[in-house]
């Protein structure tokens, strides 16, 4: 209970302030960050010279420059930028049920959301249920923002079934070449996933997918005669099984296949793909596999 | 379609089972998950496998269920008839009881036959019959024909027998034949009931009258003689008269109520009868079975060992003498002894010249061995409390440690003569036969210095050694039909001759064994040196035979056993090993159904 209560834990947030994204393209954000932009601004960080054209600031005509060449060049420097992290949650009951996986999902929402906001980008988490994107917590742009946001998202209800490519197409604040798209999702849906990542990338963001699966869906439990419900089914009839060791090894094949296919996509589509078990604490997925992944620097 | 085992059918109780356990297997247990995602992904990549799997359910189902039938019907041993002809295998109880007549005056062996006759007229053309009868020495009467007038020629050829018969052997020979002739069919024709298996028993018994006196003993009466006869009725109370005749004379009679199937004890006392051959008792009403309403009994008076006592001093020993039945003494003294002409010749501190060869020589305290004896003496030594085997016939009755001499000659070689009394381990008693055959004893003490002539092991000792010379001829009193009797000849007799109540005549010769057929007065004649002797025995009917009532056959088809068994397969399999088999057929195929799966 005291884990429910709190997703998050002090000594994890100062691990991940050592932690940051690894972009790899530069992104158009807002002013007053700590991201390199393509535009060029006012940072220290220098970016190219130019030659002087009348009406720039003679403040920043290179004197070197103009004695070596006999001409007028100015220094231009990079603008500092600030991102917007969007973290989509898949909200549906299949992400509540199974071993911690509602809170895992929670977790490393939250700890995206913090190493946003450590890094003074501004975070937004949009829960996906249904075809709906319901936004949450508001808009984290500082610690304050984020332990408010964190302390709302316990009230989150996973229910539902999600259809992620709706529920995207239906998200308000969509944004465009400004930062990064987090998908948490365990993609156990018949809707176009693919297609949900694809427009994901249309945006010209990063696109990060966190594939979140519990325990019980890498290895059903139970022996003998075993009808597996649905969680998402509410009446379904289930599927039935005898389950034995060939049975077993059946569905190990076959979620290996999905999982290789997940793979490929994002490989494919240059996605990050970040594959999680909910038993797992949120330091060993992001310390851990999100270092030896490069997602994270 | 029949069954030679139907209790192999109990099997099939286990198709129910397995449709059981087949619809327990179909049970699920609830199980949410997360998501059924991959298990659908799995459905549709192998989405032809699972109407395979569940049609291999069903089919390993229906195998399994096909070799419980297939068991139940090995078990059972299922018989097909093909056609309309069969073959028949009628078997005829010829025990003394299918004697037994209804009112109509017809015996239950008639009946028997007129009932085989009857069903083999109504078999079809073509049809064989087989019969075969009880009769132990011979079961076989008829082989495999399809000729009735050979089968009522067959029937005609048996005849009811007056002793017990178990049907044990017909039934192995039954069995035998069954073997290749899986299909026959075996009919009983019998007075018992069957709780047996593989047998069509028909059961010919009506309810017929029969009482019986199964019994007539002498008993000790003070004055004259007293006899007890053991009255029955089968099947029903009855009031009887019964006469009771000694020597063809008829001395008394008496009515009395006979409860169904008790034996009622009927006194008979004679006090002014002395001396008789042959009392007989005799229930005056016909009923179905004659023969056993009388019973005699016989005197039983011994035959009479002549006996010569040398000694001069008889006197005790002629006093012991008077007190045996049928001993008559003659006194001899040493010097006049007879050679011949007895049964047992005593010497009292003397010794014979030669042995005598028609009787038994009983040599008492002798001072030197005979010499036609093979014993050799040793020297007097100081006698003590004697000892002896009571299991001995010789000393039965005796109480061996209560004898005892003052002193006795030492016997140091005796290698083949039979000891029976000791003193310490030296024999004092002792007896054996010459290689001529003239029997010997020793008695190694005088008389006068033991105490034996004052205690009762005295007269006993005579009496046992009398009885052994001259034994009663017949030990039983009253042998039962079909009863092998061991006969009890004089030891030098030469033959012996056997005459049956229907007047035939046989000779024993070396085998005094006797085995009466029919029942009756048999009389038994005995030659032997001495002279012709004649006594009368009286066979009843078996007591199991003259019962009236159905008697319950608790005998089937007999199982094979030891090396038949695995000849006859199936059929000779235990029930244990069929449970066994069906055991692991269940686990074998269960495995293949459940454990297999394919998804």
């Amino acid at each position: 209970m005291a884990e429910e209560r709190s997703p998050i834990d002090g000594q994890f947030l100062r691990q991940l302030e050592l932690l940051d994204f690894q972009l790899t393209q530069q992104m158009k954000g807002r002013l007053g960050g700590m991201r390199m932009s393509r535009t060029r601004g006012s940072s220290v960080e220098w970016l190219d010279f130019q030659e002087y054209q009348p009406g720039d600031d003679p403040r920043r005509i290179d004197w070197n420059m103009a004695a070596r060449f006999d001409s007028y060049f100015i220094r231009s420097f990079a603008d500092e930028t600030r991102l917007k992290t969007t973290i989509y949650l898949d909200a549906s009951a299949s992400m509540a049920a199974g071993t911690r996986k509602r809170q895992c999902a929670l977790q490393l929402a939250a700890a995206f959301a913090y190493l946003s906001v450590s890094h003074l980008d501004h975070a937004v988490i949009n829960l996906l249920q249904n075809a709906r994107c319901i936004p949450t917590g508001g808009q984290l742009y500082d610690r304050p923002s984020f332990y408010r946001a964190v302390g709302q998202m316990q009230q989150i209800r996973f229910q539902g079934e999600s259809d992620l490519c709706a529920a995207l197409k239906n998200d308000p604040e969509p944004g465009r070449g400004n930062g990064i798209s987090i998908l948490i999702s365990d993609l156990m849906t018949d809707s176009d996933w693919q297609g949900a990542l694809t427009a994901l990338l249309a945006r010209k963001r990063q696109v990060l997918l966190v594939h979140l699966l519990s325990p019980e869906e890498m290895c059903p439990p139970g022996e003998a005669a075993i009808r597996y419900l649905d969680a998402e089914e509410e009446h379904g009839r289930g599927i039935r099984k005898q389950m034995t060791h060939n049975t077993q090894l059946q569905y190990a094949k076959a979620l290996n296949e999905w999982t290789d296919s997940i793979d490929a996509f994002c490989r494919h589509k240059g996605i990050g793909c970040l594959r999680a078990k909910s038993d797992e604490t949120p330091a060993d997925i992001l310390l851990r596999k999100g270092l030896s992944s490069g997602v994270l620097i | 379609m029949t069954f030679r085992h139907p209790n192999g059918l109990w099997i099939l109780l286990a198709i129910p089972v397995l449709i059981v356990l087949f619809l327990l297997h179909r049970k699920y247990r609830n199980v949410v998950l997360p998501s059924n995602h991959v298990w659908r992904l799995l459905q549709k990549m192998q989405k032809s496998s699972r109407l395979k799997s569940r049609i291999w359910q069903l089919v390993m189902l229906m195998l399994q269920i096909l070799a419980v039938v297939m068991l139940a019907m090995l078990a059972s041993q299922p018989l097909f008839r093909f056609g309309h002809t069969e073959h028949r295998i009628y078997i005829l109880d010829t025990s003394a009881s299918m004697r037994m007549v209804d009112a109509n005056g017809v015996t239950r062996f008639d009946r028997a036959k007129e009932a085989i006759l009857n069903d083999a007229s109504r078999q079809a053309n073509g049809s064989l019959f087989t019969l075969m009868c009880t009769d132990a020495a011979e079961p076989l009467v008829l082989e495999s024909t399809g000729n009735r007038t050979e089968l009522g020629i067959g029937l005609d050829g048996i005849t009811c027998s007056w002793v017990e018969q178990q049907p044990d052997e017909v039934l192995t020979l039954c069995r035998e034949m069954l073997r290749s002739l899986p299909a026959a069919t075996v009919c009983f024709y019998t007075d018992q009931d069957n709780n047996g298996t593989g047998i069509e028993v028909i059961n010919v018994a009506a309810d017929e009258v029969n009482a019986a006196v199964v019994r007539l003993t002498e008993t000790h009466a003070e004055m004259g003689r007293r006899f007890i006869s053991s009255v029955i009725s089968y099947s029903r109370d009855a009031e009887l008269t019964l006469a009771l005749y000694v020597d063809d004379m008829l001395l008394s009679a008496q009515n009395i109520s006979c409860p169904a199937g008790k034996v009622v004890n009927v006194p008979w006392s004679l006090p002014e009868l002395a001396e008789y051959n042959c009392a007989r008792v005799w229930i005056t009403q016909d009923d179905a079975l004659i023969e056993d309403n009388e019973a005699m009994v016989f005197s039983g008076k011994a035959y009479e060992a002549k006996t010569a006592v040398i000694s001069s001093t008889p006197l005790y020993w002629e006093k012991a003498f008077s007190s045996l039945e049928s001993v008559p003494v003659s006194l001899f003294s040493p010097g006049s002894a007879p050679e011949e002409g007895y049964d047992l010749y005593l010497y009292d501190n003397c010794l014979p010249e030669t042995l005598p060869a028609d009787g038994f020589c009983m040599m008492v305290n002798p001072q030197e061995p005979h010499p036609e004896t093979p014993v050799t003496f040793g020297d007097i030594k100081n006698g003590g409390y004697l000892s002896g085997n009571n299991t001995n016939p010789m000393l039965a009755d005796m109480h061996c440690g209560s004898i005892a001499v003052h002193n006795y000659r030492q016997v140091t070689d005796s290698a083949d003569a039979e000891k029976l009394l000791f003193r310490s381990s030296d024999p004092v008693y002792l007896r054996g036969v010459t290689e001529d055959g003239r029997a010997w004893g020793y008695l190694m003490f005088d008389l006068k210095e033991s105490n034996l002539p004052m205690l009762p092991e005295f007269i006993l000792m005579l009496k046992h050694l009398v009885r052994d010379i001259c034994p009663i001829l017949c030990p039983v009193s009253q042998p039962e039909a079909g009863v092998s009797v061991a006969l009890q000849p004089l030891h030098n007799y030469t033959s012996l001759r056997v005459t049956a109540p229907d007047g035939s005549l046989m000779s024993l010769g070396d085998t005094p064994v006797f085995t009466p057929a029919l029942p009756g007065l048999y009389h038994l004649t005995q030659y032997a040196a001495r002279g012709i002797f004649e006594s009368t025995v009286q066979v009843r009917v078996p007591e199991a035979e003259g019962d009236s009532r159905p008697h319950t056959l608790s005998c089937s088809l007999p199982e094979a056993s030891g090396s038949d068994a695995s000849e006859y397969g199936v059929a000779g399999m235990s029930l244990q090993v069929l449970w066994a088999a069906l055991f692991l057929l269940f686990v074998l195929t269960e495995g293949m159904v459940y454990r297999h799966e394919r998804i």
